[in-house]
């Protein structure tokens, strides 16, 4: 019998990127404060995961339009697409976004 | 079975509350107590653009500034949450540590509405959203 290969210890970065973000979602549902909705050990891993990341983001904030996102989006290419007026208007911010990873060759 | 609102605020359990909005991540309990649903209110960080906070009012994560910004908008500090004729109450929450967590407006009949996180709006009786969350 030939035996079964080891599973991947590396998880698929899509996959790693939808989980992490399920969880975040999942854990912070309850929440007001950005300071713990941004701070959650989730969110800090999505961050750290790079720019690799970003065409799985922005597949989600299309689909979410969630712009929580903003924080780690703004941390990973370090752009900031937002205008003053659209500050805090979080929908507005994830539409900002979506505009900028369009106009610098996002592809998701 | 318990709903998940209530496995998130445990003293919800058994309380006479009255889901009265759909989910939604757009606004919270602050922008909802001040009246906004178009944003996230929360102070002290430069980096999130997804969060709004009076110029006016410091930048910082205490009940100090909580009330100022509730100040910019005419609130006054008072002594009970009685309700009264001609006023609009708000009552703020904190941690133990002293770090704000929720706001909530009374309505006129006396009961409050609170924006909870990213669920729904709620109207219930104000000390029904006490205790760890």
């Amino acid at each position: 019998m030939t035996p079964l290969p080891a599973p991947s210890a590396v998880e698929p970065l899509e996959r790693q990127v939808v989980r992490l973000l399920g969880q975040w979602r999942a854990e912070t549902a309850h929440l007001s404060s950005a300071t713990r909705v941004t701070g959650h050990p989730a969110y800090q891993e999505l961050i750290a995961l790079g720019s690799a990341a970003l065409p799985f983001l922005f597949r989600d904030l299309e689909r979410t339009r969630d712009g929580h996102l903003a924080k780690a989006l703004g941390l990973i290419p370090g752009a900031h697409p937002v205008s003053p007026e659209e500050r805090g208007k979080v929908r507005k911010v994830a539409d900002a976004w979506l505009r900028w990873a369009g106009e610098n060759g996002y592809q998701w | 079975m318990v709903k998940e609102i209530e496995v998130l605020f445990p003293a919800l359990q058994g309380a006479v509350y009255r889901v009265t909005s759909a989910r939604t991540g757009d606004y919270n309990c602050i922008a909802w107590a001040a009246g906004d649903t178009e944003c996230w209110w929360w102070p002290e960080d430069p980096e999130n653009d997804a969060i709004f906070w009076p110029a006016e009012v410091a930048q910082e994560e205490t009940l100090t500034a909580f009330v100022a910004v509730f100040a910019t908008m005419g609130y006054a500090p008072c002594g009970d949450d009685a309700p009264e004729d001609g006023f609009e109450k708000v009552a703020l929450f904190a941690d133990g540590a002293g770090t704000p967590t929720h706001a909530a407006r009374q309505l006129p009949n006396g009961r409050w509405t609170s924006k909870l996180g990213f669920l729904e709006d709620i109207e219930h009786d104000l000390r029904d959203l006490s205790g760890e969350a």
